[in-house]
């Protein structure tokens, strides 16, 4: 299991279209992918019901987890994601 | 009749109206009469159905707005956990397929609903679309098919549906009426991108306004002109026409700078003050942001922004908008608008009650947060700082302490920002305008507020349909007040004067304040491309003389007259 830690860039958060980005992005991957919040909450990267309910906003700092045959390259392509999307 | 709304996509139609109803979908039967295994399997069906819709619409249509949006629908219906949750729910409460859609999605849609974020809220709606879409398709309603029309039409509506405008037959549609939504709705934001004159939040229009009769829809100011004569309607549609030639005229040289004839530069900027607007500066070529209102980060929440979050909105709009000025207002909130965290009581008076630096100034900390996001923002943009509602020198003086402590606090913990950040007074208040030479000597740049200026000094209301012809920037007691503003700082070589109401967009304006000296004009992005091209028209020595000539005027019907009569023979088709 691998983790890092990231913060969020996107001025909308991470709702509609860079949630629904990112849970695209994350499926392509077979490994599992989460983000931890501050709070605890752990929230699956692939499913968007659960991203946009987590109400993860620009500037919120966050856990990526990724576990699985490909956790490195996923970790890194989440991370890289969540780090440099604008809008 | 004017109905007066929400401005959401900007520019000019006239049409048809075209009642939308809304189906009711209440009313569905969700008792479970086949077995679970058919309902289960008319689940499967519907949400397929449902994809290959909005998979041909991708397939379809140009607009990446359109497409962008279908796929995060389809991204909801195919969430794996979402359909196991329908399935579990027809059989833990024996309902069909329409009873399980309704429960499950309702429960979605309650749940973001109740988030401390508008955005989130927002995309409430979305959940709720796809229901309805699903609904529908379930109980086989037809879609109202747009590419049926065959003249141009104003959609008008409680409540448009994104799908609605997803089918991509768009052409006959020239306006979008309607109750309910906002300018960040989905809705709003495909109509704007669209570029459908559309607004919203006029109550009851749906059931004032009737099938067919003809109305104009001017997206621009936000207003419904219905019950029109024939003159009027030939009127608005010559206008319509000039308008749409004029516009894409424009978008050709959107790059050409704002130099009048006789080699004068002014700067020409946007207000804005939403997240949809970011890249918008660039779009039509403007030299800055020259207002940039922070209040929607800051209403509809639950709790106060955090410093991060502020931080990184500003940084963002500074890092698109590298190497262009953009000034940020602090925080304009008031009694009119309600805040949970900000305790402002109701009061008879909010326009003159306690108010944007008046709150800021009396709650120290709050006020810090802001000005340490914009400051440390300013480290990665030419970010400047305005304070609004300032009515004496003292506040300047206290405002401006608070931002020295905000600057020590940040160089104590070696986090960088501009040292040399500029600061700014927004003159909307008479006695600033009478006092702007010595405020000046505190701040480096003032912002004419026309809209609050003139409202203040002239004691009227432009809501109250009672005193609002008394409302008029072009009264000879305003513009002493506004020349006075720009002539205080031509004092100083190294003090600017910019504009950010309504004024610096009217084309009889631009005449007076070029010809007073204005440096820059700060106006909506619809109107910024318009704004560069008439200041290339005049001649600022020519505008001079007729602004003396004006300045001597009794009386605005006069001074209207004279500028109306100059800018017919200078702007030409471009007035």
């Amino acid at each position: 299991m691998l983790e890092k830690e990231v913060i969020v860039k996107s001025i909308t958060g991470l709702h509609a279209r860079p949630g629904s980005d990112l849970v695209q992005l994350a499926l392509k991957y077979e490994s599992e992918v989460y983000l931890i919040k501050t709070d605890g909450k752990k929230v699956n990267a692939k499913e968007i019901f659960e991203i946009l309910s987590s109400n993860i906003n620009c500037g919120d700092k966050l856990k990526v987890q990724t576990n699985g045959s490909d956790s490195q390259e996923a970790l890194e392509a989440v991370c890289s994601y969540i780090e440099t999307r604008e809008g | 009749m004017e109905y007066f709304g929400t401005k959401v996509g900007p520019g000019l139609g006239i049409g048809k109206v075209l009642i939308v109803e809304n189906v009711s979908l209440e009313k569905i039967p969700e008792k479970l009469i086949n077995s679970t295994t058919d309902e289960k399997k008319k689940l499967k069906d519907v949400i397929n159905n449902v994809v290959s819709d909005y998979d041909k619409i991708i397939s379809e249509v140009q607009e990446t707005d359109i497409k962008d949006l279908c796929q995060f629908y389809k991204m909801l219906l195919l969430s794996p956990s979402l359909v196991a949750e329908l399935e579990e729910t027809i059989e833990k409460y024996q309902v069909n397929a329409a009873g399980a859609i309704k429960k499950v999605l309702n429960n979605k849609e309650t749940e973001l609903s109740q988030l401390d974020n508008a955005y989130l809220r927002e995309r409430s709606k979305d959940i709720q679309e796809v229901r309805n879409k699903l609904l529908r398709k379930l109980i086989g309603v037809k879609e109202l098919d747009l590419s049926l029309l065959s003249e141009n039409t104003i959609l008008v509506s409680k409540e448009i549906n994104p799908t609605l405008l997803l089918s991509g037959h768009l052409k006959y549609v020239k306006g979008i009426i309607s109750e309910i939504g906002g300018k960040t709705s989905h809705v709003g934001i495909l109509s704007t991108s669209l570029g459908i004159p559309s607004i919203f939040g006029i109550e009851n229009i749906s059931e004032i306004l009737e099938d067919n009769e003809i109305v104009f829809v001017d997206g621009d100011r936000g207003v419904v002109i219905t019950d029109m004569t024939n003159e009027d309607i030939k009127k608005y549609e010559v206008k319509i026409a000039r308008e749409q030639e004029i516009m894409s005229e424009l978008k050709e040289i959107k790059d050409i700078k704002a130099v009048t004839k006789d080699n004068h530069r002014y700067h020409v900027c946007i207000n804005t003050g939403d997240l949809t607007e970011l890249n918008k500066v660039n779009e039509v070529g403007a030299d800055g942001i020259g207002l940039f209102r922070t209040e929607f980060l800051f209403l509809n929440k639950i709790t106060p922004p955090s410093e991060e979050y502020l931080f990184n909105v500003y940084r963002s709009f500074a890092e698109n908008n590298k190497n262009k000025v953009m000034i940020i207002r602090t925080l304009d909130i008031g009694g009119d608008k309600k805040c949970p965290y900000i305790d402002i009581p109701e009061e008879a008076n909010p326009f003159l009650g306690y108010r944007a630096i008046r709150y800021c100034l009396d709650n120290k900390d709050f006020f810090k947060v802001s000005l340490r996001a914009m400051l440390r923002a300013s480290n990665y943009g030419k970010i400047q700082i305005m304070y609004p509602m300032i009515s004496n020198i003292e506040e300047v003086i206290k405002a401006n302490e608070i931002l020295d402590e905000a600057k020590d606090e940040l160089a104590n913990s070696q986090i960088p920002f501009d040292r040399n950040i500029k600061v700014g007074v927004m003159i909307e208040i008479p006695s600033a305008a009478l006092m702007a030479d010595t405020i000046l000597e505190k701040v480096d740049f003032l912002s004419i507020g026309t809209n609050d200026l003139t409202q203040y000094t002239l004691a009227v209301d432009r809501g109250n349909q009672r005193v609002s012809k008394i409302y008029n920037y072009f009264n000879p007691g305003v513009l002493k007040l506004i020349k006075m503003t720009i002539d205080a700082s031509k004092k100083y070589s190294n003090k600017q004067v910019g504009m950010c109401g309504e004024m610096a967009s009217d084309p009889l304006g631009i005449i007076l304040l070029v010809g007073m000296g204005l440096d820059e004009f700060s106006v909506n992005i619809s109107r910024a491309l318009k704004v560069k091209k008439l200041i290339t028209l005049l001649s600022a020595e020519d505008c001079q003389k007729i602004t003396e000539k004006v300045m001597k005027m009794t009386n605005e019907q006069d001074i209207e007259i004279e500028l109306d009569n100059y800018a017919k023979k200078v702007f030409g088709k471009y007035y």
